[in-house]
């Protein structure tokens, strides 16, 4: 083998070796310390609020379909985008921690099961609207589709604020405690403001 | 006969020509192994040398995004409702509150006239950054901080007649008055805090909102 060869050889080696080197260090040194386990609350609190925002997102969408209400309107807008973002968020913190996004535990069962529902056919989480209620959204026009909404939502935001509380109360991580605080402070605010908007509408009928 | 002479000769030398050959053979191995070990240093050194830089790279800018900003000030405890009536806020312009139930868009937008103060709350609700200028900063430096925002994700900047200061920039919760635009804390306002940790509502979105006024 020519001298030239044997250089390149080594040189490839050396240089190979010490970026495995690096990257082991860079990969592992911090990570395996810190992500949590698949049955931890943190992947619990991540898998099924993606699931309860998801819905959020379906719920909004399907009012600003079926009415022009601008208030309404804008509501259902600003829920789609905070809520969409927020389940990209919890679904990267799941694919950052190496996790499924799916699990076989039943909803909530990392907050100890006194959240969950034990009849699996009803709201399976706190707040989540039955497919009957979505059925019902869906079909309704108008006025009707915007009670319908705001009702529903308001018992969808308390059933957030409840999760959330509960990861509160199970986990020190930070980003998910900063994620965990805004949702109760955030959604406590948007119910005040569902309930004003129905009350409005009430006061209009009179 | 001259065997023995010449054979000694001969022998001689062959072995000079080894001896020769092997001086050679030494002397290319030699060679090789400096080219080989040289070729290594500088393979070691170039990807020790990017890791460095690569690292102190990511450390700058860790410090810049928290680093303190001298003269910052915060407010707490403030509400997040949606009123329908004009409010009277505390500070000027205001930082947190209550607020309208649209928000002004803030996608690094320069707008050349004074935005409803409950609108720009909302924005600040959603991690905008709001940078407002009083009547008396020269055009020049309303160029040079507009050239700042413009663009800018989760900024936006309007004038804003009735504050004190020259500039004010304003987070939720957050505010800083400077005199100028290229003082250093700008930037680093403008770094640290468009959907920063001070955002009641993350991923709220900056774009105009639906039948946007």
């Amino acid at each position: 083998m020519s001298w030239l060869a044997r250089v390149m050889i080594v040189v490839a080696v050396a240089a190979g070796m010490t970026a495995v080197g690096v990257a082991s260090v860079a990969r592992w040194g911090d990570e395996a310390a810190r992500a949590p386990g698949s049955s931890s609350p943190e992947a619990g609190f991540a898998r099924d609020m993606a699931v309860h925002h998801a819905q959020a997102v379906e719920m909004s969408f399907l009012v600003r379909d079926a009415s022009d209400d601008p208030d309404v309107g804008v509501l259902a807008f600003d829920i789609i985008n905070t809520q969409a973002t927020q389940r990209g968020m919890l679904l990267g913190w799941l694919d950052q921690w190496d996790l499924p996004p799916n699990s076989d535990a039943p909803p909530m069962a990392w907050a100890g099961g006194e959240h969950g529902n034990t009849d699996p056919g009803e709201h399976a989480m706190p707040g989540m609207a039955t497919d009957s209620e979505i059925q019902r959204l869906r079909e309704s026009r108008g006025r009707e589709a915007e009670d319908e909404f705001l009702r529903l939502m308001i018992a969808h935001h308390e059933g957030g604020v409840e999760m959330a509380e509960a990861v509160l109360e199970r986990t020190r991580r930070e980003e998910v405690r900063r994620l965990a605080t805004t949702i109760v402070r955030g959604q406590q605010s948007e119910i005040a403001a569902m309930k004003a908007l129905l009350t409005r509408k009430e006061l209009v009928d009179q | 006969m001259t065997s023995g002479k010449s054979s000694r000769d001969r022998q001689s030398r062959i072995q000079q020509q080894r001896a020769l050959r092997e001086r050679q053979r030494r002397s290319e191995r030699r060679r090789n192994f400096a080219i080989v070990g040289t070729a290594t240093v500088v393979a070691l050194g170039l990807v020790i040398g990017a890791g460095l830089i690569a690292t102190r790279e990511q450390a700058a800018k860790d410090e810049l995004r928290t680093a303190d900003i001298a003269e910052l000030k915060t407010y707490e405890d403030l509400s997040q409702n949606h009123v329908a009536t004009p409010v009277t806020y505390p500070q000027t312009p205001p930082v947190g509150g209550d607020h309208a139930q649209v928000w002004a868009p803030c996608t690094g937008i320069v707008y050349p006239d004074p935005v409803p103060n409950e609108r720009a709350v909302h924005s600040l609700e959603h991690g905008a950054v709001w940078v407002t200028y009083a009547d008396g900063v020269t055009d020049k430096n309303r160029d040079v901080l507009a050239a700042k925002v413009k663009g800018k994700p989760y900024t936006l900047m309007s004038p804003h007649p009735e504050q004190s200061s020259p500039i004010v920039l304003t987070a939720w919760g957050t505010q800083l008055a400077v005199d100028e635009p290229d003082d250093p804390r700008v930037d680093r306002f403008l770094a640290q805090f468009p959907q920063g940790e001070q955002t009641p509502e993350p991923g709220a979105t900056c774009s105009p909102p639906p039948g946007a006024g």
